[in-house]
C-alpha cells in the first residue's frame, strides 16, 4: 500500500488545481453542517451564559424578549422606555444589585450605551487601553466597536442626530474615547459606553452653559453660543455648567438588570411585578433565552433536512466527477495493465487516492471548522439577536 | 527462446473481423529479430500473444520454456512481468512521474518485483549506460522524444527479462538518433542476455538484425 | 428645656455607654479580611465619621485642598479616579457635591449620607451671587447642605455610612457597630450640649455671618438672620448700613462666624454691640483638633458669649423647641 499511497500522492501532486478543487469540495460538504451546528451550539452556549449572567431584567411593558435582547444583547432600541423611579425602587428595596441601562442610541451601526460603572464592574469589563471614563462626554469602546470605528485612545466620536428616535432639536455630542475594553467575546464587545447621564446630555435632558467663546472651525456648542453649530462639545473648561433639569426619577433608561442577593430575594422581587396593570414587567431572560433557543431548535431541523439533500446533490456530482476522472484515466490504467497490474493493484490505486483526498478534505474542513467558530461566532450570535 | 505451433487469433467482428494465423514460428534465445510489414498485418498482435496480454484462439505458444497459451491470467502476468520487457509503440510514459519514478514503475505495481536498493542501484549504472543519468530527476513531458525512447526501454530492460518485445522504437525519431536508439536497445538485450523482437518499419534498420520476417507471409486473410 | 426629653437623653446614652463596654473587649479580636477599606469623603465630617467608625481598618481620604470649601470645590482626573477604584465614595447629599453630575462613579460605591432625611432638606430662596478673594463666585441658592450641623442629622448620616461600609465589608461589622455606637454617644452629647445652650438665647436673634447653619438654627430653635460676609474681608459701608437697618428689626447681641474675623470687623461689630461668636462648620479638615473638639469649642464660645455680663440683658424667653426655615 505504501507503493500506492506515493503514487497517488504523485498523481494528486501533478494535477493539483484538480486536486484542490475535489479536496475543497469535498471538504466544504463536509465542513458546512458540522460548523453550522458548531456556529448554532456556541450561539446557544454564549446566549445561555450571558442570560445566566443577567438573572433578572426589570423594564417597560412590551415583548419579554425585545425587553431581553435589548438589556442584554443593546439590540432593539424602539424598546419602549422605563424610568430611573423603577431603578431606585429596586435600589430601595435592598434586595438587588441594580444597574440601568441605557440602550436606544447607536452610532455608526454601534451600540451606544448608557450605563454607571457598575454594570461593567459587574460584567467584569477591564480597561486594555488608556483609562476609565471619568466626566461627561467620556467613552470606552468595547473591542470589537473600537475596530470596526477605527477608533483609539484620544479620539473622538460625533453620536449621530439621525440614529436618535425622539430628538427634538438635539446636536451630537463629542465623545471623548478615554479607553478601549479587553475583549470578553459577549455583546459588550461591540458597545460604546458612555456614562447614564452623558446619554441624557444627548437625548438633552441636560446642558451646560459657558462663557462666550471665539467661535471655533466647527462651531461648538451651539446651545451656548446661539451660532449655527453643528454639534455638542463638553471640554474641561465648560465641564462645570452642565447640569440636568426636572426631577431625576422622570430620566428615561431601557431597562434596569437586576441581580438578587438570594433567592428570596428574587422571589419577593418577582412578587412585585405580577400586577399585570402596573407599568413595569420583570422578566427572567434564561426562560426567556431558552423558549427562543426552541425556536431556533426547530429551524435547526429543517436546516439539516435542507443541508442533507444539498448534501446529497453534491456528493452525486462529486461521484460524477470522481467517474469522468477515471474515465480520463482509462489510458494511464491501460498502460499500468500492459506493465502488469493486476486488479487489486488498480484498486488499491484508486484507494489510496480517494484516502488522501478525504485526509486532506478531512484537514481543510477542520480547518474551516475551527475558522468559523473563531470568526463567525460572535457573528452567528449578532444574527441570532440582531434578527 | 519461442516456440509458436498453429496460432490463431481473432479479433471480434466489430473491432475489423481481424484473424492471425501463425502456422509455425520459432526463435533462438539471445537472437534479434525484426518483423516489418505493412500496417495492420498483426505485427503488434503477435507480439501482445507472446506477451501473454491478449490469449489465442488456438494453437501453442512457448516462450522461454513456458506454455503461455496454457497460464491462467496471474501466472501469466507474473510471467510478463518477470520474463519479459515491453517496449510500447507509444511508450506508456505517465506524465505525473518523473524519469526515475517511470522506470521504477513496474517494480512498484507489481508485488512480484521488489523495489529495494539493489534495484535503485542498478537503475542509477543502467540509466548512466543509457545516457539517462542526469536526467533522472526531470519530469518525462521536458524531456526530447529520443530520451523519452530511453526512458521506455530503461524501464523495459530494469527487470533483467529473457525476452525484450519492442513495438516500434525508433519511430518518431530523426536518422541518427534511430541509429542511436537501436543500439542502446541492443546493448540493453546483450547486458541483460535477452532475446529482442523488434517491429519496425525502418527498413534502413533491418540488416543490423540477425533475422528479418517479413509479417505478410504469416498473414492469412479471414 | 423639656425634663422629660433630657431623661430620656440620658437613659439612652447612658445604655449606649454600656453597650460600649460589654463589647469592648470584642473589638480587638476581629480582624478585617485582607486590605484597608479605602473610603473617599466628600467632606471633613464625613471623613471624621469614616475614621472614627472603620479605626485601622479603613483608609479615609479627604481629596478636597485644605484651603477649600469642599461645597464649592471641584475633583480632578486623577481624584475622579481615586473616587472610582475606592471601596466607598461617602457623600453629604442635599446637592452638597455639585461635581456628582458631572463624573462616573459606580453607584454601589456611593453612600448618599443625608438620604434618610431628603424630605426635610431646607430650600434656600432669593439667594445672591458673591465671591469670596480670589476664588470665584457662588451662590448658595438652592438646597441647604451643612446637614451636619443638626447634630441629629450628623447621627443619621453616620448610621447611613457605617451601614454603607458593612454593606462593602461584612467582615467588618462588628467593629464599625461598636465604633458607632461611641461615636453616636458624642454626637448625642453634642446635641444636648448645643440644646443647652440654644435654650439659653430664649428666642434671641443671632446674626450669621454666611447662610450655612440653616439645619443648625432649625433643630436647636434659634432666630438666625444671615449676611453674606467673609471674616478677613471688610464689608463695604453699604453692607454695615443693611445690617444696621436689620439690627434695628431683629435686635440681636450675637453674630456667629464660619471663621474668626478680622479685628477690624470685630471692632465695627462691637459699635454695634454685636458680639461675633467663632462657629466654625468644619467642612474642611480642622488644622488643630477634629470635628468632635471644633464642635465642642464652637458650643462653648456661643456659651461663653451668652453668659457673659454684658448678655444677660436677654429678650423675652420664647419656645425653645421652636423651628427657624
Amino acid at each position: 500500500m505504501r507503493h500506492a499511497f506515493y503514487l497517488s500522492w504523485r498523481h494528486l501532486c501533478h494535477y493539483r488545481i484538480r486536486s484542490l478543487v475535489l479536496i475543497a469540495c469535498l471538504s466544504l460538504m463536509g465542513a458546512l453542517p458540522v460548523a453550522l451546528h458548531a456556529l448554532l451550539d456556541q450561539g446557544e452556549r454564549h446566549l445561555l451564559s450571558r442570560a445566566k449572567d443577567t438573572p433578572l431584567v426589570i423594564g417597560a411593558r412590551a415583548s419579554g424578549l425585545d425587553l431581553t435582547l435589548s438589556a442584554l444583547y443593546f439590540s432593539n432600541p424602539e424598546l419602549p422606555k422605563t424610568t430611573m423611579a423603577e431603578l431606585e425602587r429596586v435600589e430601595n428595596s435592598g434586595w438587588a444589585l441594580a444597574l440601568p441601562i441605557y440602550s436606544r442610541l447607536r452610532v455608526k451601526g454601534q451600540p451606544l450605551v448608557g450605563v454607571t460603572l457598575d454594570y461593567l464592574d459587574y460584567r467584569q469589563l477591564h480597561i486594555g487601553q488608556g483609562r476609565m471614563m471619568a466626566t461627561l462626554g467620556d467613552a470606552v469602546l468595547g473591542a470589537d466597536a473600537a475596530r470596526s470605528l477605527g477608533l483609539g485612545v484620544g479620539d473622538q466620536l460625533l453620536t449621530t442626530p439621525g440614529n436618535l428616535f425622539d430628538l427634538a432639536g438635539i446636536y451630537p455630542l463629542k465623545l471623548n474615547i478615554t479607553g478601549l475594553l479587553e475583549k470578553q467575546h459577549t455583546p459588550d464587545d461591540q458597545a460604546i459606553f458612555i456614562d447614564l447621564k452623558t446619554a441624557w446630555i444627548i437625548e438633552g435632558l441636560g446642558h451646560g452653559h459657558e462663557p462666550p467663546a471665539p467661535p471655533s472651525a466647527h462651531g461648538a456648542n451651539p446651545a451656548i453660543q446661539g451660532s449655527p453649530a453643528t454639534y455638542t462639545e463638553i471640554t474641561p473648561e465648560n465641564l462645570a455648567s452642565f447640569h440636568f433639569h426636572g426631577d431625576p426619577g422622570t430620566y428615561p433608561i431601557s431597562a434596569v438588570l437586576a441581580v438578587p442577593d438570594n433567592h428570596r430575594a428574587a422571589t419577593l422581587l418577582r412578587g412585585r411585578y405580577l400586577d399585570e396593570t402596573q407599568p413595569g414587567q420583570l422578566v427572567e431572560p434564561l426562560a426567556v433565552t431558552r423558549n427562543l433557543l426552541d425556536n431556533i431548535f426547530r429551524i435547526r431541523e429543517l436546516f439539516d433536512v435542507i443541508l442533507a439533500l444539498v448534501g446529497l446533490a453534491t456528493l452525486l456530482a462529486l461521484s460524477l466527477v470522481f467517474w469522468l476522472s477515471l474515465r480520463m484515466r482509462r489510458g494511464e490504467m491501460q498502460t499500468l495493465f500492459l506493465l502488469g497490474s493486476s486488479r487489486l493493484t488498480l484498486f488499491r490505486l484508486i484507494l489510496a487516492e480517494s484516502l488522501l483526498l478525504a485526509l486532506a478534505s478531512l484537514a481543510l474542513g477542520a480547518l474551516w471548522i475551527q475558522l468559523a467558530q473563531r470568526g463567525l461566532g460572535e457573528s452567528a450570535l449578532k444574527f441570532l439577536t440582531n434578527g | 527462446m519461442i516456440r509458436i505451433e498453429q496460432l490463431e487469433f481473432r479479433y471480434p467482428a466489430e473491432e475489423g473481423d481481424f484473424t492471425l494465423h501463425i502456422p509455425r514460428f520459432g526463435m533462438a534465445s539471445g537472437e534479434r529479430l525484426a518483423i516489418t510489414g505493412p500496417s495492420g498485418t498483426g505485427k503488434t498482435t503477435l507480439l501482445k500473444l507472446i506477451a501473454g496480454i491478449v490469449p489465442p484462439v488456438r494453437g501453442e505458444i512457448w516462450v522461454d520454456g513456458q506454455p503461455v497459451h496454457t497460464m491462467p491470467d496471474g501466472e501469466r502476468r507474473r510471467f510478463r512481468i518477470t520474463r519479459l520487457g515491453f517496449v510500447f509503440q507509444d511508450l506508456q510514459l505517465l506524465e505525473y512521474l518523473d524519469t526515475a519514478d517511470n522506470i521504477l514503475h513496474p517494480h512498484r505495481i507489481n508485488p512480484a518485483l521488489r523495489l529495494n536498493p539493489e534495484i535503485r542501484q542498478r537503475l542509477r549504472k543502467l540509466a548512466a549506460d543509457i545516457g539517462l543519468e542526469s536526467k533522472l530527476a526531470q519530469a518525462v513531458t521536458a524531456l526530447s522524444q529520443g530520451e523519452r525512447q530511453r526512458v521506455a526501454i530503461c524501464r523495459a530492460v530494469l527487470t533483467r527479462p529473457a525476452l525484450i518485445l519492442a513495438d516500434e522504437p525508433t519511430a518518431s525519431l530523426d536518422p541518427a538518433n534511430k541509429l542511436k536508439i537501436l543500439d542502446v536497445l541492443f546493448r540493453a538485450a546483450e547486458r541483460e542476455g535477452a532475446s529482442l523482437i523488434a517491429v519496425t518499419h525502418d527498413h534502413e534498420l533491418l540488416d543490423r538484425f540477425d533475422r528479418v520476417i517479413d509479417f505478410s507471409t504469416f498473414r492469412c486473410p479471414a | 428645656m423639656n425634663p422629660r426629653l433630657l431623661s430620656m437623653r440620658t437613659l439612652t446614652r447612658a445604655g449606649m455607654v454600656i453597650t460600649a463596654l460589654v463589647t469592648w473587649p470584642g473589638m480587638t479580636a476581629q480582624a478585617g479580611e485582607g486590605h484597608p477599606m479605602t473610603i473617599v469623603a466628600a467632606n471633613y465630617p464625613l471623613a471624621y465619621f469614616a475614621e472614627r467608625l472603620g479605626g485601622e481598618w479603613v483608609r479615609v481620604s479627604l481629596p478636597v485642598p485644605a484651603d477649600e470649601d469642599p461645597a464649592y470645590w471641584q475633583p480632578d482626573s486623577k481624584t475622579i479616579q481615586a473616587m472610582q477604584q475606592a471601596d466607598l465614595v461617602a457623600l453629604n447629599g442635599a446637592d452638597y457635591e455639585q461635581w456628582l453630575n458631572l463624573i462616573s462613579l459606580p453607584r454601589r460605591k456611593r453612600v448618599d449620607t443625608s438620604a434618610a432625611f431628603r424630605s426635610r432638606y431646607l430650600v434656600i430662596k432669593e439667594a445672591v451671587t458673591h465671591s469670596h478673594g480670589g476664588s470665584g463666585t457662588h451662590s448658595h441658592d438652592g438646597t441647604a447642605s451643612t446637614t451636619w450641623l443638626d447634630f441629629s442629622q450628623a447621627i443619621q448620616q453616620s448610621t447611613a455610612l457605617a451601614a454603607a461600609m458593612i454593606r462593602q465589608r461584612p467582615d467588618l461589622q462588628r467593629t464599625i457597630e461598636q465604633n458607632q455606637t461611641f461615636l453616636t454617644a458624642d454626637l448625642l452629647a453634642l446635641d444636648a450640649a448645643m440644646q443647652r445652650v440654644a435654650d439659653q438665647l430664649h428666642g434671641q436673634t443671632v446674626m450669621a455671618s454666611h447662610p450655612v447653619y440653616q439645619y443648625l438654627a432649625r433643630r436647636y430653635g434659634l432666630n438666625l438672620e444671615s449676611v453674606h460676609w467673609e471674616p478677613q474681608e471688610m464689608p463695604a459701608a453699604t453692607e454695615w448700613t443693611a445690617l444696621r437697618e436689620r439690627l434695628s428689626r431683629h435686635p440681636a447681641q450675637l453674630m456667629v462666624w464660619e471663621d474668626t474675623p478680622s479685628n477690624g470687623i470685630r471692632q465695627a461689630l462691637t459699635g454695634l454691640n454685636l458680639k461675633p461668636v467663632d462657629f466654625l462648620p468644619c467642612a474642611n479638615r480642622p488644622r488643630h483638633g477634629n470635628f468632635l473638639s471644633v464642635m465642642r469649642a464652637n458650643i462653648a464660645n456661643l456659651e461663653a458669649t451668652i453668659t457673659s455680663p454684658q448678655n444677660t440683658q436677654t429678650q423675652k424667653p420664647r419656645n425653645s423647641k421652636g423651628r427657624s426655615q
